[in-house]
């Protein structure tokens, strides 16, 4: 395609690059999936391997698209009014226009969500302290439900079958997740503009991920103690038995305390007394400033310039 | 693909709150629950506006106490019913979106939804009881080490 503003060229080649790298930390994320075995340690470094493997695609194309790509493309590509653009470039940029799409329709129903939960009136508060514990009918078990202020929501049913102690347990549980920041990592895992969510070794990551933090949850709530571990096994059986009759409900920024495909595993590992460690780390700046210590070494070893010389050869040689 | 990604708030305007969160004949159950203060099947089964079997009413009213929608007493032989939360409040919660979830969502564009529609899947029954012995078989040992 030829006559293309200057802008729409940087806007097709970003998007074409976005594409690509996309795809190619896909598929290397797919081979590094295969490391994994389905065995549940609930380990947390496991946990965090698993959520950075999920969410590395869309990190990496993202931040070297916008890092890297653009900022090199306007400073040395000189602006001409008519860029020429191959067949090659232009469907990776719909590809990765439409992967951008998706993560924006996601984005705005989750926080959509988000924001009509916090307009729910508190008449059935049951605690306000640092999290709002509500009380809501309907609701198959217990769940800790958005992002920046989370409300632990309690089934009515639940309220009714789970005894003072056990109650105190799932609510602990749903804590552990808050401090860990899964719902976070839920809704980025929802969210992330790429190839590996399409697939189904994508959605095994997700899954293993998702053992690892109830598991990780669990014990934390547990706290090593194993007449806790084993009212918290207690109520998740409890809760299990509500969960066909109360069923519809889950958002990308909620954690549930019942999962049935899980439910067997983890109570076998609640009463067989593991004591398992609770994450402690703060992983998340750690990444941060290593994400930005990889882009600061590419920007002094040269590599933007490198990025748009390639850029340059593949628009001329592709078709 | 884009199957019940995303709909716009006003398409949804003028329609019955509760008709997302319940089906037909738990709707007219909760109506007339709302309507009276306490209730046994037969009394709820008399006043739908609709023909219903007595058991497929006394189902239907034990779905909606497992739900937590309505509490119950046992009187005698037989079960009274009352609304737990009023409709002001049930309507609260469903249109904050809490009783909703994105399951009219392709599960294809979900991978994260394939474990989690198994959570809303019947569980077995069998299961959980084998897995309440073995707490409770548990629970024993603990208590016979102690003393």
């Amino acid at each position: 395609m030829t006559g293309l503003s200057w802008q729409a060229a940087t806007l097709i080649l970003a998007l074409a690059w976005f594409a690509a790298l996309n795809l190619a930390g896909s598929v290397v994320a797919l081979a590094a999936a295969q490391l994994f075995d389905d065995r549940l340690t609930a380990s947390a470094s496991r946990a965090r391997r698993l959520l950075a493997l999920r969410l590395a695609p869309a990190l990496l194309s993202l931040s070297v698209t916008a890092l890297v790509f653009v900022p090199a493309h306007i400073w040395l590509e000189p602006v001409r009014p008519d860029e020429k653009i191959g067949l090659v470039a232009l469907m990776l940029a719909a590809a990765g226009l439409l992967l951008l799409l998706c993560a924006a329709f996601r984005s705005a129903r989750a926080v959509g969500r988000t924001v009509r939960l916090a307009t729910l009136a508190p008449q059935r508060e049951i605690q306000r302290g640092a999290i709002r514990i509500m009380e809501v009918p309907g609701l198959s078990g217990v769940a800790l439900a958005g992002i920046v202020r989370p409300r632990i929501l309690i089934g009515t049913g639940a309220r009714r079958v789970l005894t003072a102690a056990e109650l105190d347990l799932a609510v602990a549980h749903e804590r552990a997740h808050q401090r860990a920041g899964d719902n976070l990592s839920r809704l980025l895992i929802y969210c992330a503009p790429d190839f590996l969510g399409w697939v189904a070794q994508g959605g095994r990551l997700e899954r293993l991920w998702e053992a690892e933090a109830e598991c990780l949850a669990d014990a934390a709530a547990a706290d090593g103690n194993p007449a806790r571990a084993r009212r918290l096994a207690s109520a998740l059986v409890k809760v299990a038995r509500l969960a066909s009759a109360a069923d519809r409900t889950w958002s990308p920024g909620w954690s549930t305390f019942h999962h049935a495909a899980l439910l067997q595993t983890r109570v076998r590992l609640l009463v067989s007394g593991t004591r398992v460690p609770p994450a402690t780390a703060h992983y998340v700046p750690a990444a941060a400033a290593c994400g930005l210590a990889a882009v600061a070494t590419a920007w002094i070893t040269g590599l933007p310039r490198q990025l748009h010389w390639l850029t340059e050869v593949l628009v001329a040689v592709l078709p | 693909m884009f199957n019940g990604l995303w709909r716009p708030a006003w398409l949804g305007r003028g329609r019955d709150p509760l008709r997302a969160a319940f089906g037909h004949l738990e709707r007219d159950v909760m109506e007339v629950m709302w309507r009276v203060d306490t209730a046994t099947v037969r009394d709820v089964q008399e006043r739908l506006p609709r023909t219903a079997a007595y058991t497929t009413v006394m189902t239907t009213l034990d779905r909606l106490f497992k739900k937590g929608f309505v509490d119950r007493v046992r009187q005698g032989r037989a079960f009274v019913y009352r609304a737990a939360h009023s409709r002001e409040q049930v309507e609260t919660v469903v249109t904050a979106g809490l009783l909703t979830g994105f399951l009219g969502e392709s599960r294809r564009a979900l991978p994260l939804l394939s474990n989690l529609v198994d959570a809303v899947a019947e569980q077995d029954e069998t299961l959980l009881d084998e897995l309440d012995a073995l707490i409770r078989e548990k629970r024993t040992a603990a208590r016979k080490e102690r003393t």
